[in-house]
C-alpha cells in the first residue's frame, strides 16, 4: 500500500516538472546590431609603429543563458573583403594574394564549442572564457577567447541589447599569412578588439 | 617596398641556377645521341628553374611552409608548380612519343588547357558564389582559349627564327608582367614573373653557351604559356590587375613568341617590328599599372 502510495507520489513530482521546465527562462538570442559594432585591430609596422585597421561588414549571434553558461554559443562571420586601414591602395593589397586573399576566402568566421562562466575576475560585467573555431584565410584554429557581457537593457531603440567586449591577440603566421613577416616589415602578432551589442530576438534559439 | 638583397638571391639567383643547371645537365650528362631533344631539354630546365623559384619564395618564411605549400596546395597560385610539372611532362611526351600518339597528345594538351584555368578559378569562391552557370561556362572556355593559343603561339615562334631575340624579349616580358601585377596589388605574384624572367634567363644563358639554343624558348612552350598565362590570370582573377592592362599583357606575350608573318624579309626589321609589337603595349601596361599606384604604404 505504501510502496503504491510512493509510486503514485513519485509520478505526480514527475510529471510536475515535465509540466513546468518549458516554462523556465529559455536562452535568448541576440543578433548583431549593425550600428553598434566595432572590429578593430593593429599590427607592428617595421617595429616603429602600429598601423590600425578595422572590418566594417560582419553577422553575428550570441546565444545568451544567465542560468547555464554551457547553453551559450557566439557565432560571428566577418567580411574580410570590408577591411579598411585608412589607405585605399594598402586595403587593395590586403584584400589581395599576398594576405587576405578574399577573393578565395570571403569570410572570416567564429563559432564557439563550449562556453564557461568566469566566476571571480577583476574585470566588470560578467566575463565568460569562450572556446571555439576560427577560420581565417581557410585555416581553422581553435581559439580561446575572454568575452565579457558588459550590460544589457533596453537601448534607445526600445528593444532589449546586449553588449560585449574581448580582446585577444593572433599570429598571422598560424593562419597561413606569411608576407612581409621577414624583419618584422608587418609584425606577426595582431591585436585584436572586437566590440559590439546585440538586438534580443523574439524566435526561441537554434539547437 | 621591402625588396632586398635575400629576396633578390632566392627569386632571382636561385631559379635561374636551378635553370641553368638543368640545362647543363640534360645537355652534357645525358648527351648521348637522341637521349635528349631540345623540347625535352628546355621544358624540364625552364620547368625546373620556375619550380625551384616557386619553392624558394616561400623558403624565406622557412622550409617547412614552402614544403606545406607545395605538398598540400590550398589556394590558386600553390597549384602552378604542379600545372608547370604537368605541362613539362605533356612537352617531354610530345618529344618522345611515336608520330601515332601526336593525334592523342594534342587532345591531351588540349585538356590541359581546360583544367588550367579551372584548377586556378576553382578556389576563387567569391566569384563562384557570384557566377551564373552560363558565365562559369563561358568565362572557362575564354582563358582556356587563351592558355591554349598562349601555348600555341610560344610553340610556333620556332618558324620566325630568331631565338635568341624572342628569349630575350620574353625576358623582359616576364619582367614587365612581374611589374604590372606587383603595382596591381599584388607582391607576391610579382615576384612570380621576377622567377620566370630568371629561369629564362638562366636557362638561355647556358643553351647560348653551349650552343645548344636551337629554336630557344618555344621548346619550352607550355610551362612558359602556364606560367605566365597564369600570372595574368591569378593577377585579373585574386588581385586588381586591370582588364585593359592583362589584354596588352597578352599582347606582348603573343608577339614574343611568334609573329604570322614574314613580312619584312629583312631578318633585322622584322627584329624591330616585333621588338616594338612586344615592348609597346608592355610599356603602356607598366605604366598605367605604377601611375595608379600612389605611395608605396609600406614605406
Amino acid at each position: 500500500m505504501i510502496a503504491r502510495l510512493w509510486m503514485h507520489v513519485s509520478l505526480l513530482v514527475a510529471l510536475t516538472f515535465a509540466v513546468a521546465a518549458p516554462t523556465a527562462r529559455a536562452a535568448d538570442v541576440y543578433d548583431l546590431d549593425q550600428t553598434h559594432f566595432s572590429i578593430v585591430f593593429s599590427v607592428s609596422h617595421m617595429n616603429m609603429s602600429y598601423t590600425y585597421g578595422m572590418f566594417r561588414q560582419a553577422q553575428a549571434r550570441v546565444v545568451l543563458d544567465h542560468e547555464n553558461a554551457a547553453n551559450m554559443q557566439f557565432q560571428m562571420a566577418i567580411k574580410a573583403d570590408s577591411i579598411d586601414t585608412n589607405n585605399a591602395q594598402r586595403d587593395t593589397h590586403l584584400k589581395g594574394v599576398d594576405f587576405f586573399d578574399v577573393a578565395s576566402f570571403p569570410d572570416i568566421t567564429f563559432e564557439s564549442t563550449s562556453v564557461v562562466l568566469v566566476p571571480q575576475s577583476d574585470q566588470p560585467g560578467i566575463n565568460y572564457q569562450v572556446t571555439g573555431n576560427l577560420t581565417m584565410h581557410g585555416v581553422t584554429r581553435q581559439v580561446t577567447l575572454p568575452i565579457r557581457l558588459l550590460g544589457e537593457g533596453p537601448s534607445l531603440d526600445g528593444k532589449p541589447h546586449a553588449g560585449f567586449i574581448t580582446q585577444t591577440e593572433l599570429k598571422r603566421s598560424e593562419f597561413g599569412m606569411t608576407k612581409f613577416l621577414e624583419n618584422n616589415t608587418v609584425g606577426d602578432a595582431i591585436a585584436i578588439t572586437v566590440s559590439f551589442e546585440g538586438i534580443k530576438q523574439d524566435a526561441a534559439p537554434p539547437r | 617596398m621591402p625588396f632586398g638583397p635575400s629576396d633578390l638571391f632566392w627569386i632571382g639567383v636561385v631559379p635561374s641556377a636551378a635553370a641553368a643547371l638543368a640545362m647543363w645537365v640534360c645537355n652534357r650528362l645525358l648527351a648521348r645521341p637522341t637521349a635528349t631533344r631540345p623540347a625535352a631539354t628546355w621544358s624540364l630546365s625552364i620547368a625546373c628553374g620556375l619550380v625551384v623559384g616557386m619553392v624558394a619564395q616561400n623558403v624565406r618564411v622557412g622550409w617547412p611552409t614552402a614544403l606545406d605549400k607545395l605538398l598540400h596546395p590550398r589556394v590558386a597560385i600553390d597549384w602552378l608548380p604542379w600545372l608547370v610539372l604537368v605541362a613539362a611532362l605533356i612537352s617531354v611526351l610530345a618529344a618522345y612519343a611515336p608520330r601515332s600518339w601526336q593525334r592523342w597528345l594534342v587532345a591531351l594538351a588540349c585538356v590541359f588547357a581546360i583544367a588550367t584555368p579551372l584548377r586556378l578559378l576553382a578556389t576563387n569562391a567569391s566569384a563562384m558564389s557570384r557566377w551564373s552557370l552560363g558565365e562559369k561556362l563561358g568565362i572557362l572556355a575564354f582563358w582556356s582559349a587563351a592558355f591554349a593559343a598562349c601555348w600555341l603561339t610560344f610553340a610556333l615562334g620556332r618558324l620566325n627564327r630568331q631565338p635568341l631575340l624572342r628569349s630575350g624579349l620574353l625576358v623582359v616580358v616576364a619582367l614587365g608582367i612581374s611589374l604590372t601585377v606587383a603595382a596591381s596589388g599584388a607582391l607576391t605574384l610579382g615576384e612570380l614573373g621576377g622567377v620566370a624572367a630568371a629561369a629564362l634567363l638562366g636557362a638561355t644563358g647556358i643553351a647560348a653557351a653551349l650552343g645548344k639554343l636551337a629554336d630557344g624558348p618555344s621548346h619550352a612552350a607550355g610551362p612558359l604559356a602556364v606560367m605566365l598565362g597564369g600570372l595574368i590570370l591569378l593577377g585579373y582573377s585574386y588581385s586588381s590587375l586591370a582588364p585593359t592592362n592583362a589584354a596588352l599583357l597578352a599582347i606582348s606575350l603573343a608577339a614574343a613568341g611568334w609573329l604570322p608573318t614574314n613580312w619584312p624579309r629583312h631578318s633585322g626589321w622584322r627584329a624591330v617590328l616585333r621588338t616594338t609589337l612586344a615592348l609597346v603595349p608592355l610599356a603602356i601596361a607598366v605604366a598605367s599599372a605604377v601611375a595608379t599606384a600612389t605611395a608605396d604604404p609600406y614605406g
